[in-house]
């Protein structure tokens, strides 16, 4: 949507609503992931995501988690490398879930196999 | 003259030669010539180790193979009378412009930009540290004597930038294809530029207007509209609660508005306009055309506003006249004794978009109080603590986002608000004006307003009326097109960016300027580089046009003809509007901060780059000429009520103070509104305040330094900056002069504090017996309100010197060059300049 905006296809008003409502659900979810993390004891996980979230909270705090439309375009390159950051971070972390979900999904086979075995 | 060249120190011995004489009252000449051209290493310069007294002497021969660019050295007194001189001229190589006609060139006050030597690398432009940056003032009124914007026949516009044929294009191929000046591409030119298709006849094609004048209107087909061009529409939303009612201002607005209702644009008999009352609760009139009786309709439900009428509120102006002339003059006696407390702003703006619907239009709020009911309702944040400390940036910010989340969704709707803040009660002018400096509105203040003071009245009367008379234009977008190479970086101004070039305006005023900042993106090329702006607009009479204003500047290698030419009152206008806009985002100290140091940078910049004492210390700065009075506007800048620091300034002041800084012209903007002009009225020249045999126009004495060292005891002064005028009496001012001038016995009877200025006269044309002074005053006064596009009609204070210390303080605060608990003076400024640089630290 920030590169649509640059070549003109939308307006910042649009943008603006558009990006909006996700912001507060992402947060969210980011948030209830890190705290899950806590309760269940990984914290591997948690101190990977700990940076993002006292990023987000930080932004909260300061009211600056919504995009203005009137600043939108003096704000554009650091939005822009924001959003990058952040996908290359959720892309990381989606590989490391996802490798750490297949280590325990195979553990647990062998696990049963070995148990099972034993009976 | 003789003896050792010392290079670095080579400048001591020639200036102390000639100290320029610190008259008071004289256009002082602070500056001298140093030798013509400044020893940069270049091909044929004796290196600096050769023998003095040759270089001396061929230094002295060399006026004429170099331009004639003198230096000025900073010391003494700036040399005021230079803030009237013209912007550098701009040496265009011939053959720039296809028709030579005095229109061909854009006027300065139209578009001007700050460099008026472009450096052709974006490298060269760092060096410099010059801002480069255009001032746009696109619908600007032809001024009394001038002709109309022309009008062109029919739009051409190259097939790949899309950039309006201007008179700097060229024709090639025999005049049968025309080259873009932006994009360098051949286009065809049209039957229509050689042969008139409708009367069958030949045209002569140097005769269009597009090819000899660079401001030019066309009119836009149907492309060029979303819609059919809408009728001027404006709503008025009167604060009739009783902080306001106390001040009486419903009867004044009531009476500016039933008096300007023949000046509203009303051309074709669209204008329509809408009144709704508001104090606790919603005040709509609805009055059925034809009929002379309005009826009042009540709304207390803010939950879900709605319109308590569907039809009827929003009236013709034309057809519903008796009507409207019957409510307004009842409108005060309505509201006398309402004793309502609170302000339903918010629902009153909700239910004014509802009747405005899909039309658009024009909201004026005019505010005595805060709004205090509803979703956008403001909490005062108390002041007295902050000011003066680094708290006192967050005053200047909104408290809420729905004040300007509203007025970017009005943009879209073509909605625009004005927002009028009168008397004393603090009312959240820093949420409340987003709605204005996001919709191209402007925003006026009178703290001062109450119905018994008659100067007061008079001012708001005189600017509101001029306000709505003026000729806006409506649903409007400004596109700024420049030459390959150069990129719009920031804009500054009251306006809504749609897109990276392209400024939403749903009602642009004649007098508002939009400055950006360009940026050098490619080695430039081209020997001249062009900036287009494009208005696309409907006017008050319901036609959809473009204003095009093209401007052609050179470029330049040479680091020496970008300093000197160099416009400073552009570059101080533009880093004025850059330090509001900072001290708004940031804080008020980061934006002090910036502009002083970017004055230190650019002074050390010249000395680096252009003088002999390249490295070495000095013992006195040099600019060139045409940045001479640099310092002196920065210092200005400084000590304007805008970027002041002090904690005497109360926010709701330097909020509006901020927001005429970002909208006015260059020409208004920095002289007189932040360097003010004065005038001693007691020797005045024989020709000052009668009209001038050539020209017409009244003739002004010549400007004093902004200094209390040039207000003498016996004199008496005028200072005007735009918004304010003051007179200023010595104590021991002649009687027969105040009698003259005012008609009183001698100063002690003069009343303190403010006045009307009297015509004494009975407004002849010549003076009455005894009253010269009075009739000469009276005169020039009003010619400098005319310099201010009639903008504003000042008060005038009357300040003495052993008088009341509040108004002497408000004129201390406007002389510029003194010390004052805010800023160095003038010398010591300079000084503290010339002790950075030579240390090298900026």
């Amino acid at each position: 949507m920030l590169t649509d905006l640059e070549c003109d296809y939308i307006n910042p008003i649009d943008l603006a609503n558009g990006l909006n409502t996700y912001v507060m659900p992402e947060m969210a979810a980011q948030l209830v992931l890190s705290v899950a993390f806590l309760l269940m004891g990984e914290w591997t996980s948690m101190i990977l995501n700990l940076p993002l979230a006292a990023w987000n909270i930080n932004k909260v705090l300061g009211n600056r988690q919504f995009y203005d439309a009137t600043e939108v375009f003096r704000t554009l390159s650091k939005h822009k490398k924001e959003n990058f950051v952040k996908v290359a971070f959720y892309l990381l972390s989606f590989f490391y879930y996802l490798y750490s979900m297949i280590i325990t999904l195979v553990n647990e086979s062998t696990d049963d196999v070995r148990a099972g075995s034993v009976h | 003259q003789g003896g050792f060249f010392v290079p670095g120190a080579g400048q001591a011995p020639m200036s102390q030669a000639q100290v320029p004489s610190n008259a008071p009252g004289h256009a002082a000449p602070g500056y001298l010539a140093a030798p013509p051209m400044s020893m940069a290493p270049q091909p044929g310069y004796p290196a600096q180790q050769v023998d003095g007294l040759t270089q001396q002497l061929s230094q002295m021969g060399l006026g004429q193979g170099q331009q004639e660019y003198q230096n000025a050295v900073l010391s003494g007194r700036p040399p005021i009378a230079a803030l009237d001189e013209a912007p550098p001229a701009t040496r265009l190589p011939a053959g720039t412009v296809c028709v030579p006609s005095p229109h061909a060139l854009c006027p300065p006050h139209v578009k001007r930009s700050t460099l008026n030597a472009i450096p052709r690398t974006d490298k060269l432009l760092k060096k410099t540290k010059l801002p480069f940056g255009l001032l746009i003032t696109p619908f600007k009124e032809p001024e009394a004597g001038e002709a109309p914007v022309p009008v062109a026949p029919d739009i051409v516009r190259c097939r790949r930038c899309r950039t309006y044929i201007n008179p700097c294009a060229q024709f090639v191929d025999g005049g049968r294809r025309w080259r873009c000046n932006m994009c360098n591409l051949h286009n065809d030119v049209p039957m229509s530029f050689d042969f008139d298709l409708v009367s069958r006849e030949p045209k002569n094609r140097w005769e269009r207007p597009d090819l000899s004048c660079s401001v030019v209107d066309y009119i836009a087909p149907v492309e060029y509209m979303a819609r059919p061009p809408m009728p001027p529409v404006y709503v008025f939303i009167i604060d009739v609660s009783y902080a306001s009612v106390q001040i009486g201002a419903p009867g004044v607005i009531a009476q500016t508005i039933l008096s300007s209702l023949d000046r509203i644009p009303n051309v074709d008999g669209r204008t329509k306009i809408a009144f709704i009352a508001v104090d606790a609760a919603l005040h709509f009139f609805q009055v059925r055309p034809g009929s002379a009786e309005p009826q009042q309709l009540v709304v207390s439900d803010f939950e879900d506003v709605f319109l308590p009428s569907p039809t009827d509120l929003l009236l013709n102006l034309s057809e519903c006249r008796e009507g409207i002339e019957s409510l307004l003059s009842r409108f005060e006696g309505m509201f006398q004794t309402n004793h309502s407390v609170g302000n339903a702003l918010c629902p009153a703006i909700q239910a004014a978009r509802k009747m405005l619907g899909n039309l658009g239009g024009k909201i004026i709020a005019l505010q005595a109080s805060p709004p205090t009911v509803g979703e956008g309702k403001v909490e005062l944040r108390p002041e007295g603590k902050d000011l003066g400390t680094p708290r006192e940036s967050d005053l200047l910010r909104p408290q809420n986002s729905w004040y300007k989340t509203l007025a970017a969704d009005c943009t879209r709707a073509q909605v625009a608000f004005d927002v009028v803040s009168i008397g004393q009660q603090p009312m959240e002018m820093a949420t409340v004006a987003c709605l204005a400096r996001y919709t191209g509105g402007s925003v006026f203040h009178y703290p001062s307003f109450m119905a018994a003071r008659k100067p007061e009245v008079d001012r708001f009367m005189y600017e509101l009326s001029n306000h709505l008379a003026a000729n806006i234009g409506l649903e409007a977008v400004l596109r700024l097109r420049a030459s390959k190479g150069l990129r719009m970086a920031a804009y500054y101004g009251n306006f809504f960016l749609r897109s990276l070039d392209l400024l939403s305006l749903p009602s642009v005023t004649p007098n508002h300027c939009y400055a950006v900042d360009v940026e050098v993106e490619e080695t430039l090329t081209a020997p001249v580089v062009y900036f287009q702006a494009a208005l696309l607009h409907t006017t008050s009479y319901g036609e959809r046009r473009i204003r095009v204003a093209t401007l052609a500047v050179p470029t330049t290698e040479n680091i020496h003809t970008v300093f000197h030419h160099a416009d400073q009152v552009a570059i101080a206008s533009l880093l004025s509007k850059k330090a509001v806009d900072r001290a708004l985002a940031a804080k008020l100290e980061d934006a002090r901060e910036a502009l002083q140091h970017k004055t230190l940078e650019i002074i050390g910049a010249f000395k680096t780059e252009c003088t002999q004492s390249s490295s070495g210390a000095t013992t006195q700065l040099q600019l060139p000429r045409s940045l001479q009075l640099l310092p002196q506007l920065v210092l200005a800048c400084l000590k304007h009520t805008s970027l002041r620091s002090g904690n005497n300034i109360p926010v709701a002041a330097r909020m509006a103070a901020m927001n005429l800084v970002l909208t006015l012209p260059p020409e208004l903007g920095v002289q007189p509104y932040i360097a003010a002009r004065l005038y001693a009225l007691h020797e005045l020249p024989e020709q000052a305040g009668y009209s001038d045999a050539q020209t017409g126009m009244t003739v002004l004495p010549p400007r004093l330094g902004l200094s209390a060292e040039v207000l003498a005891p016996h004199g008496i002064y005028l200072l005007h900056s735009g918004h304010d005028s003051f007179l200023w009496f010595g104590r021991n001012a002649r009687p027969d002069l105040c009698h003259a001038l005012l008609n009183a016995q001698d100063v002690s009877t003069i009343p303190n504090g403010v006045i009307s200025f009297p015509d004494l006269s009975g407004g002849a044309d010549t003076p009455a017996q005894g009253f010269e002074l009075n009739f000469r005053v009276g005169r020039i006064m009003r010619h400098l309100s005319e310099l201010c596009y009639g903008l504003w009609k000042p008060v005038t204070f009357v300040a003495k010197e052993d008088g009341e210390p509040v108004i002497r303080l408000m004129l201390q605060q406007r002389l510029v060059e003194d010390m004052d608990t805010s800023a160095p003076s003038y010398q010591q400024f300079l000084s503290q300049l010339r002790d950075k640089i030579n240390r090298g630290s900026f």
